[in-house]
């Protein structure tokens, strides 16, 4: 492989990791409370709230992609306040493909945890609570090593989803070597440009690195149910 | 010293209408709720727990610590009848974790727990293997080990075989005894509350109906009251008293590892007396291998196609006694031979004019041995 070649390479890969890292964290930050939430949750806004979250798994990227350029043009509040946190317009940035990215891979990060949730909030805050386990106790000792599995999966969908994505990102960020381009963008673009090698090598690495997290997701949970199950 | 509760719950909730007002004495004894399923009993034990909220002031304590407190803090564990443990610890991580992260400290070691609940061979496999009786016991050492004093028990043996049963009803009966942890259990298995509990209150469609001590709660069946019960050690049999006169033999208990003895025994027992478990004779069986047999009086009898059954009184309690119409025959005609023969010898005398079976009459009944776990 010639230097120039790595480092074409390189770019969008450490541009790429840097995103899904920093939308899983995000995801994860934002879902947990949410989900915690929405599991105790039983009033009428339920299915629409549901649906709200499950959007992006039917949506075509490019349409949330047009309503996120809308939204925040330069000349909607929206817009400008996000210049105002961020000091850039959200097209064309960084930080705009990291919202993109976190809207994206959304349900894809609620789903199994909200899942879990569901299955254990409600016995384990009873059980917990009459045994005088304080709440944040319940929450840190008992409830999160319980939805372990179901944590574990968010994190990977999120994280493999995120490696994932074109069209959003395309519609946002455009192609802009080490700010926007990251793996996918960059394959797109070679082919465009019929460098067939870098094509391979851009497709192979994003290959084996979802197939990879997929199995070290699906090893992990098979242990923890086999020793569940024993 | 927990002192008393005072029960004032008046509310509508979704199974219908609740109102129990009454005040539980916890330091007295072991209070049992009985009753049929779907009666309202686990949703007392939810209400005194703080799991389910009902009208404000409906639980007043006379000790005012325990006053309003969120279900963390109040000092009472609810035990489930079908106990949720935590399904991704092992049985031993299920209890250091409330060990270690529960707001009150436990008044007992783990090691000690552990042997009591005979749990030493299911620390190391996890809950989701556990049998449903193997989950109760689990769940009993954990609301030991949380440190709360008032433990509210839902039908927390009815998967776990009798011996085993018996051995954690005498551990309950022993620590409501010998330590400051006070107990409420629920239970439809009436002998299962009889054998510990002090005081038994009957709740219907979320109503009291019936409040005492257990053999108020059998009006219509056949109880026995024991006291004062003495460990034989030379026989391994323990001698209760019905009253000054009249001893009744029991087996001693089973002997497990656990602190509870037959020093721990219960300071009186309701035997529940099957009513064709019990022979009448006229004449106490003197060649014979019975041990209790007691002097009855008999107080009604009713015929019916098959069976005669014989109403008696025996110290201030009564039984009944359900014999075939062959053998109450055989009886009856064998007191009327006695009583000709006897006539003949003494004819003269004005003594022994027959002896006929009605109210009034003095026969002798056999009952069987006492078994502590009968009908558990």
């Amino acid at each position: 492989m010639t230097d120039s070649l790595f480092f074409t390479l390189w770019q969008p890969l450490w541009l790429t990791l840097q995103l899904a890292l920093l939308s899983v964290v995000i995801l994860l930050l934002i879902a947990l409370p949410l989900c915690y939430w929405l599991s105790q949750y039983h009033g009428r806004a339920k299915p629409i709230i549901e649906a709200t979250i499950a959007l992006p798994l039917v949506l075509p990227p490019t349409v949330m992609g047009f309503y996120l350029l809308i939204a925040f043009a330069p000349d909607t509040l929206l817009g400008q306040s996000w210049i105002a946190i961020s000091g850039q317009p959200l097209a064309f940035s960084f930080a705009g493909i990291v919202l993109g990215s976190v809207i994206y891979s959304f349900p894809f990060v609620v789903q199994p945890i909200l899942l879990s949730f569901q299955q254990h909030i409600r016995p384990i805050n009873q059980t917990a609570a009459t045994l005088g386990i304080t709440w944040w106790r319940r929450i840190v000792f008992i409830l999160l090593p319980a939805v372990k599995p179901a944590l574990i999966s968010a994190i990977t969908l999120g994280f493999a989803h995120t490696l994932g994505e074109f069209g959003l990102i395309l519609m946002i960020g455009g192609n802009i070597p080490g700010h926007t381009q990251v793996l996918s963008i960059a394959l797109y673009q070679s082919v465009e440009t019929m460098q067939y090698a870098q094509a391979h090598w851009l497709a192979g690495i994003l290959l084996g690195f979802s197939f990879l997290i997929l199995v070290i997701m699906y090893t992990y949970n098979r242990t923890f149910y086999r020793m569940q199950q024993c | 010293m927990l002192g008393t509760l005072h029960l004032h719950i008046d509310a509508e909730l979704p199974q219908g209408h609740y109102n129990v007002q009454h005040t539980l004495k916890l330091d007295d004894g072991v209070i049992g709720v009985h009753g049929g399923s779907g009666q309202g009993k686990t949703t007392l034990l939810k209400i005194i727990a703080g799991l389910i909220e009902v009208n404000p002031n409906a639980l007043t304590w006379s000790n005012s610590a325990y006053q309003r407190l969120s279900p963390e803090q109040n000092g009472i564990v609810y035990q489930a009848q079908t106990p949720y443990l935590f399904a991704h610890l092992t049985v031993i991580q299920n209890l250091q974790v409330v060990l270690k992260h529960a707001s009150h400290r436990s008044l007992f070691d783990l090691d000690e727990v552990i042997n009591w609940c005979a749990i030493e061979g299911l620390l190391q496999q996890p809950v989701v293997t556990l049998s449903g009786g193997e989950q109760q016991r689990v769940a009993f050492a954990r609301s030991l080990l949380c440190g709360k004093r008032v433990i509210l028990l839902d039908e927390p043996f009815s998967a776990i075989d009798v011996t085993m049963r018996q051995r954690l009803l005498s551990l309950v009966l022993h620590l409501q005894k010998s330590t400051p942890i006070r107990f409420i259990m629920v239970s439809h298995a009436f002998s299962e509350l009889a054998f510990i509990c002090h005081e038994i209150i009957a709740i219907s469609a979320g109503q009291i109906t019936r409040i005492g001590p257990p053999h108020k709660h059998c009006a219509q069946s056949s109880t026995l009251t024991l006291l004062k019960p003495q460990y034989i050690p030379e026989y391994q049999l323990i001698k209760w008293q019905l009253n000054a006169e009249i001893d009744i033999y029991s087996h001693a208990m089973n002997k497990t590892n656990a602190p509870h003895t037959v020093q721990d025994l219960p300071d009186q027992y309701l035997w529940l007396l099957s009513s064709n478990a019990i022979t009448l004779s006229y004449e106490q069986q003197k060649k014979s291998s019975i041990l209790n047999q007691i002097p009855v009086t008999v107080t009604a009898i009713v015929h019916s196609s098959a069976n005669v059954i014989v109403h008696l009184n025996v110290a201030e309690h009564s039984i009944l006694v359900q014999i075939t119409r062959l053998a109450y025959e055989n009886l009856v005609s064998e007191a009327e031979l006695e009583a000709k023969a006897k006539s003949e010898q003494s004819i003269d005398s004005g003594l022994g004019l027959g002896r006929e079976l009605t109210v009034g009459t003095k026969l002798w009944a056999q009952l069987p041995l006492c078994s502590l776990s009968a009908g558990l």
